[in-house]
């Protein structure tokens, strides 16, 4: 060994034997002066040259201006005829050319080497050419690297090829000139050479479809014998059948299963790959059709090699995913790797056999899977945990094994996010099974009694607050609970005295129990659990069915970003009147569900579901919903603040008024406050040609309809977007407000320069463009409100504005649609998860609730069912609300 | 993968990584700029490839949206990654072939040791089997006749033409 050590010094120095420990920047580059030593010491600056290329490997950042010093420094070695230092120059130089300044100066050097006669310089010397040319200098050595790319030297004719590959992503035109050096080297012997000039090729011809195909087609006729190459080809033709959306009797289809028999193993399986990707791509496959692909890549799941079975099973993964028919041919040969060293195949394995499984299979799978997960990392466990949940809706008869394997898997080590897996997946087959629910929730009960994930406790708690007293025998989750208010720390007794509440206010037999524990709480240490136990004692103490529900059950009904908002400006103005809380914005649910499907079920402890306002105002930083942005905007505007229209009830999503690719694009937002309506529309000129001014929008209200005020818009610039109001006021007669109106755009319009955007004149013509009708529909005007408990909220109402009616829903023949056309037509919160029809059956009831501007609460009752004369859904609607013509208003828009 | 360039296409290897035990980088190239835009994303990278003892132990996994191999020899890992579209028996192929050079030219002395004190020879290596990404040659016969056809004769350095001279040898009777 002793005879590879260059420099006995640098050793020295180093200690440990590596000469590069310790090593500093300013130092190196102090060095780098040598360069300029004459004559050049070619082992001295390789090592210097070595320890600066070392120093940007690891990560430092050397300056504009140390780059260039270097940069320039280095181009003095060029004096040197060492072949080893040349090397090492041209790696400085693709190093520094994207920092150093000035570096095309060593162009005509570079030109030399590669066109000379050392043949080690060449391919190298093509490459640091690459990286310092631009598109102007391309053209000046566009010569040489057309010569390059048909050189006989295979190593040549690579550096030039793939150089040009890497500067078609800047100097795409000059390259595509180079076609017929590219269709030349395609036919080279050298299979490196071949397979860097087909991609050259194809990229050249990309854009010519017609020219693709029959590059393709050549190319599958003269068989390539680079590996690289026919994998190449094979994701060309896979784009080619994407886009072309030819047939299964493609010709490219046909080429990529005639390698499937190809000598290469890398071949075989890109063509597995590429077919898997092709077939489960398209909903309408049969198993028969991937079987080519899957029996190759059943062979490499005996490969020895890990990485081919690798391969195999996680391509076999992807077609479970989407045919599990099509891979049940494996099943045995899954089973074997579930054993497999490789624990990602293992799992992958797993996670596949969990897909294409039988129901009878399940209990084997779970005992085979119980003796390994210990062993996997918690990454892979949770990839496990979520192939059970999906196992869970597939076979909901399987819960119980499914859910003692869960709580098996609950009671190991584990991290917050792997705990909130599976908490998570035992939640969802809680929900989805009614079944499941008791056993569900004992072992949830287990688990927290041992859990040291605070936000999964609270998840957990208020999970028992909400199920547990609606099960048949509530009365054994109350020691859990209290447990928890006795041993845990301020946030997990915050939630546990809110799930107590929960109790009491459902479970009378219980209330007497739960108000001594709840009296016990309130000599708690912490503020906030004494705050809560006071709360609901006082709550729970007055046996009011209609304070429980409103003030335990049910969520807050309003945001609480926006509940602040009011409350700081009534303590601003002091008035007489108390304070009311229908002036509030009410929260809009869908905007809450959202979120919380975007945060990702595994990351279950993100989700945590907060309902009691305490827990609320805790949640950390208050966004600002989208209602109070609008409310800003609106606010900023003088005539429409000046209304003082009071707080802004709800605002619509947008609506085209215009198709998208016309001259002027228009959206309409309906902002409802209790009375008004303030339609804000939002207009864009699509038109460099024009200046549009004082655009406004002339609307024609029906009867009762009054237009409190316009703001127009002054200027209208092309591509920037403007914005007009209307401020109506709405039909006293409630029954009467919904309506559509017709609306023009009218402006005046100014011929301008497209490049400069000033008017070629001062005078412009008046002209008016047809915008679609706006329509003020129920939807716009009712919020939508979660009731936990529907029929306590329903029977509170009570039915003094009761209506009812039949209707016939012609246009629907699915219970499922029928139940999102009324959702969506009334714009009120589905209850109960009444939202979900449950397959196979053909009446369905739907629980709808919601608040009807200027505060009036509004619950639907809808019987759907399938009416086998006529062909449709037949709807019976009941509505009850606090104002008669509200109800009547709704029974009226639907019919 | 509807609008990726041809060059992305072509790209078969994202990073190219050796670690020593420890787990401090010894060589590093990143290729794929997108996924390693910057030091603290490939310090996080080689971290995880540390930690990942499915990896370590037996080749081959996932790290994050990356398929990921590994391989041990002496002191030295080397990790080479690709994406999750791409192929990774061609990763293997590429694995292969630095490592099977690097053996075979410092002889059975390959080692954390012999990379650092010859690491002008392995730049020039790596920079034969791949550019930014795209694979160059990996018939490790091919890599050496290349370089060596020359290197003997560089009299100031006769390091690399040595190593070279003797990787022919050893490549030409296996």
């Amino acid at each position: 060994m002793s005879s590879f050590r260059k420099d006995k010094k640098d050793e020295e120095e180093g200690g440990s034997g590596n000469p590069f420990n310790n090593l500093e920047k300013a130092s190196v580059l102090q060095e780098a002066r040598a360069f300029n030593d004459t004559p050049v010491n070619p082992r001295k600056c390789t090592q210097i040259l070595t320890k600066i290329l070392y120093l940007i490997n690891q990560g430092e950042t050397l300056g504009a201006r140390e780059a260039t010093d270097a940069f320039f420094a280095m181009t003095k070695l060029f004096q040197s005829k060492d072949v080893i230092l040349r090397r090492m120059v041209y790696l400085g130089i693709k190093e520094l050319a994207p920092i150093a300044e000035d570096v095309i100066i060593v162009t005509s050097i570079l030109t030399k080497d590669m066109t000379g006669k050392e043949d080690l310089y060449r391919p190298a010397a093509i490459r640091a050419l690459c990286a310092i040319t631009d598109t102007t200098m391309l053209q000046a050595i566009e010569r040489y690297m057309r010569q390059a790319i048909v050189d006989k030297i295979p190593a040549v004719s690579c550096a030039a090829l793939v150089s040009s590959l890497h500067m078609c992503q800047y100097s795409g035109e000059i390259v595509k000139r180079w076609v017929n050096e590219a269709q030349e080297a395609v036919n080279s012997d050298n299979i490196m050479v071949q397979y860097h000039a087909l991609g050259l090729l194809y990229h050249i011809r990309k854009s010519d479809r017609l020219a693709v195909s029959k590059l393709v087609t050549k190319c599958t006729r003269m068989v390539l014998k680079s590996p690289y190459a026919a994998c190449l080809l094979i994701r060309i033709a896979c784009r080619l059948i994407k886009e072309e959306e030819t047939g299964p009797d493609s010709p490219y289809l046909e080429f990529i299963e005639s390698c499937l028999r190809h000598k290469s193993e890398i071949v075989i399986y890109e063509a597995a790959q590429a077919l898997v990707n092709l077939k489960t791509s398209t909903s309408s496959t049969s198993s028969r059709e991937l079987g080519p692909a899957v029996s190759v890549l059943q062979l490499f799941c005996s490969s020895p090699k890990p990485t081919l079975r690798f391969a195999a099973v996680r391509t076999l993964n992807k077609v479970a995913m989407t045919n599990p028919a099509a891979v049940a041919a494996c099943n045995l040969d899954l089973e074997n790797l579930i054993t497999d060293v490789n624990r990602s195949i293992a799992t992958l394995a797993i996670t596949t056999l969990l897909k294409t499984g039988a129901e009878s299979s399940v209990d084997r799978l779970m005992k085979q899977i119980a003796t390994f997960v210990s062993e996997i990392s918690d990454e892979f466990k949770i990839v496990v945990v979520g192939a059970i949940r999906a196992l869970g809706t597939k076979f909901p008869r399987k819960h119980g094994v499914l859910m003692n394997f869960l709580s098996s898997l609950l009671r190991d080590e584990g991290g917050l996010e792997y705990k909130a897996a599976i908490a998570d997946t035992i939640i969802t087959i809680i929900s989805d099974n009614p079944e499941a629910k008791e056993a569900g929730l004992s072992h949830l009960c287990e688990f927290i009694e041992d859990c040291e994930h605070t936000s999964l406790a609270v998840r957990i708690l208020h999970l028992l607050g909400k199920e547990g007293p609606r099960t048949k025998q509530p009365s054994r989750y109350i020691r859990f609970i209290y447990n928890r208010v006795i041993l845990e720390n301020a946030s997990v007794r915050a939630a546990a005295v809110s799930a107590l509440a929960k109790f009491g206010a459902l479970c009378d037999d219980l209330l007497p129990a739960i108000l001594v524990l709840l009296a016990r709480c309130r000599m708690d240490t912490d503020d906030e659990v004494r705050d809560r136990a006071t709360y609901y004692y006082a709550i729970l103490d007055q046996q009011s069915r209609a304070l429980n529900s409103q003030y335990i059950l049910n969520p807050l009904p309003v945001s609480v970003t926006s509940l602040e908002k009011a409350l700081h400006l009534y303590t601003l103005d002091p008035v007489d009147t108390p304070f009311d809380i229908k002036s509030v914005p009410l929260a809009l649910e869908s905007e809450t569900a959202e979120a919380e499907k975007k945060a990702g079920a595994p990351e279950g402890s993100r989700t945590i579901q907060i309902e009691s306002t305490f827990e609320m105002l805790q949640a950390a930083e208050p966004t600002a919903t989208r209602l109070d942005v609008f409310a800003s905007q609106l606010a900023n505007v003088p005539s429409v603040a000046a209304l003082n229209l009071g707080p802004l009830f709800k605002s619509s999503q947008p609506s085209d008024l215009t198709e998208s690719e016309t001259e002027y694009v228009v959206q309409c937002i309906k902002h409802v406050f209790s009375r008004h309506v303030v339609l804000q529309f939002d207009c864009t000129n699509t038109l460099s040609d024009q200046l549009l001014e004082n655009v406004h929008v002339a609307l024609e209200a029906p009867e009762g309809w009054e237009i409190l005020a316009e703001v127009p818009c002054p200027r209208l610039e092309y591509n920037v977007s403007g914005t007009v109001y209307i401020v109506l006021r709405m039909p006293e007669e409630i029954s009467e407000c919904l309506g559509s109106f017709t609306a023009v755009l009218k402006y005046k319009v100014r011929d301008c320069d497209p490049a400069t955007g000033l008017p070629d004149s001062d005078d412009g013509y008046n002209d008016e463009y047809a915008l679609e009708d706006v329509e003020i529909s129920v939807a716009d005007q009712v919020q939508r409100v979660m009731k936990t408990d529907f029929a306590m909220a329903w029977e509170e109402i009570g039915p003094t504005n009761e209506l009812e009616d039949t209707y016939a829903l012609t246009a629907l023949n699915k219970l499922d649609d029928a139940v999102r056309t009324v959702v969506q037509f009334l714009g009120m919160q589905a209850c109960d998860r009444t939202d979900r029809v449950p397959p196979g059956k053909s009446t369905h009831a739907l629980l709808l609730a919601g608040v009807f501007r200027g505060g009036y609460e509004v619950l639907v009752r809808t019987k759907l069912a399938m009416s086998p004369q006529t062909e449709g859904v037949t709807m019976h609607l009941c509505v009850r609300s606090e104002d008669p013509s509200v109800s009547e208003l709704i029974t009226q828009a639907v019919g | 993968m509807g609008d990726r360039s041809v060059f992305d296409m072509m790209r078969s290897i994202s990073a190219l990584v050796l670690l020593d035990l420890d787990g401090s980088r010894l060589i590093a190239h990143y290729y794929d700029k997108a996924t390693f835009p910057d030091l603290k994303s490939q310090k996080v990278f080689e971290r995880k490839v540390m930690r990942q003892k499915t990896l370590l132990k037996s080749e081959i996994s996932f790290i994050d949206d990356l398929i990921c191999l590994n391989l041990n020899h002496s002191d030295i890992r080397f990790f080479v990654a690709g994406p999750l579209g791409g192929n990774e028996l061609v990763m293997k192929e590429f694995l292969a072939c630095v490592v099977e050079l690097l053996r075979v030219m410092f002889k059975e002395t390959l080692s954390c040791q012999s990379l650092m004190e010859n690491m002008h020879a392995v730049f020039i290596l790596l920079d034969e089997i791949c550019e930014a990404g795209v694979i160059l040659e990996t018939n490790p016969l091919t890599i050496v006749d290349r370089l060596r056809a020359r290197s003997v004769r560089s009299i100031e350095d006769m390091t690399l033409g040595e190593l070279l001279e003797f990787a022919k040898e050893k490549l030409m009777t296996m």
